[in-house]
């Protein structure tokens, strides 16, 4: 068996194992394809993005886990670290830091210490990285919570 | 849950069955790279931080790594701990070890074949699974050794290049093959000799030879090899019968992980006498 697909299923069957052991992340596996995944995350708590949730998508690639899988989000959000209109994410674990001893459900754990601390010198969507840089914390909270009110958040009636 | 899932879930479990690895490995701690129990011919660990990987698995990561950067660095970063490491601890038993370190691993060509793989593998697990498969004593006791096997020259280089993970083996196999065709010529067909003493000079005369090589693993060497003469068997057909006795011991006795002593294999049948 192909070690990138082995490796998936073992981590396929953790995820079954300790369902619910991270109610902050919910992970699923295509039914037909275990090369694509998408996960749900829970916005952190005391952050704008709280009470939202992220869709995310992951595709995997033949070598992983020597290389790390491509995430992206499909839920709009706000945030400096996360191309406004692709949902592309700028973490370091994703690129040159990756190790294959990361997972999938551990690089969805990553993303959500990523939502709580964003890195505005390294930023992807720049307006969301300049408010933030130029001390304007109040305005970047507000447009971020409201986008997680837009696109993250049942809609109301 | 996909048919495809529940298929792959059968297969592994089929694989783990017949394995070696499925006795001693466990699932306490899997490999961080394939997230699987380490099988024991695999175990191997950094030489810092001590984590333990499959040794199939850090070559890889060790060999991919690098590419991010220009020049291939000499130490390898833990995919666990971020502790640099410059070697690899692999092989290791009471007795020996072996150390890769990290430049050695780039240029290593792959050379091991999946018999060298199951060759190496077979000197991790019990020993004596072949004992009534091959009948040893016979084969002194007929003088069986005054006919060559075609085939002990590959055999030999074989394991020699399984056991040491070295391409080029041709300078021990000749010492090795020139010490038992010296042994041959010694005891001629004219020898007086009782089988039994006949054996021991040959485990002792190989054992002599192999040893400086081979260290800890040289007893069990001589054992395989006579397991192979007395086999009398071509490599393909050796290796079948070999794969299929080890398979089926394995799940015979799944609990079954203690090596036997070395020396009581000669002890197992006293009964025969000469014909």
């Amino acid at each position: 068996m192909q070690t990138s697909r082995a490796r998936l299923f073992k981590e396929y069957k953790a995820v079954q194992r300790e369902k619910g052991a991270d109610p902050d992340i919910q992970l699923v596996c295509d039914d037909s394809n275990i090369f694509k995944w998408t996960a749900l995350i829970k916005g952190p708590s005391e952050t704008p993005f709280e009470g939202g949730v992220f869709q995310l998508v992951f595709a995997i690639p033949e070598q992983y886990p020597l290389q790390p899988p491509q995430v992206r989000f499909l839920t709009k959000i706000f945030h400096p670290n996360v191309h406004f209109k692709t949902g592309e994410i700028c973490l370091d674990i994703l690129k040159n830091a990756w190790s294959p001893a990361w997972t999938l459900q551990s690089v969805c754990r990553a993303i959500i210490a990523l939502m709580a601390h964003p890195e505005p010198d390294s930023p992807l969507n720049c307006d969301s990285g300049n408010l933030l840089r130029s001390g304007d914390i109040r305005g970047y909270q507000s447009m971020a919570r409201m986008y997680t009110r837009l696109a993250a958040m049942p809609k109301k009636g | 849950m996909s048919k495809e899932k529940e298929r792959q879930e059968q297969e592994q479990e089929q694989e783990s069955g017949c394995s070696i690895a499925s006795t001693s490995g466990g699932n306490a701690n899997p490999c961080p790279i394939c997230l699987g129990p380490i099988p024991s011919h695999q175990e191997s660990y950094l030489d810092r931080c001590f984590h333990k990987f499959c040794y199939e698995c850090i070559v890889q990561w060790i060999k991919f790594a690098p590419k991010k950067y220009s020049e291939p660095p000499d130490y390898v970063t833990c995919p666990y701990c971020k502790t640099e490491n410059s070697s690899v601890i692999y092989l290791y038993d009471e007795n020996s070890l072996e150390r890769h370190y990290i430049p050695q691993i780039y240029t290593d060509s792959v050379f091991l074949s999946e018999a060298h793989k199951y060759r190496l593998r077979s000197y991790y697990t019990r020993q004596g699974t072949l004992d009534g498969t091959f009948d040893v004593q016979r084969f002194w006791r007929l003088r069986k050794y005054l006919h060559q096997n075609q085939s002990f020259h590959c055999w030999v280089k074989r394991e020699l290049q399984a056991l040491l993970l070295e391409e080029d083996v041709e300078v021990i196999a000749h010492h090795i093959l020139g010490t038992v065709e010296f042994f041959v010529k010694r005891n001629g067909p004219k020898n007086r000799k009782q089988p039994e003493v006949v054996r021991e000079e040959f485990r002792a005369i190989v054992s002599e030879a192999a040893r400086p090589f081979l260290a800890g693993k040289t007893e069990r060497f001589v054992q395989e090899m006579e397991l192979f003469l007395a086999s009398g068997l071509k490599l393909e057909a050796y290796d079948e019968v070999y794969k299929q006795q080890a398979c089926n011991d394995t799940v015979a006795q799944p609990s079954e992980t203690s090596r036997a002593a070395p020396d009581l294999f000669i002890f197992d049948d006293t009964s025969h006498e000469a014909d």
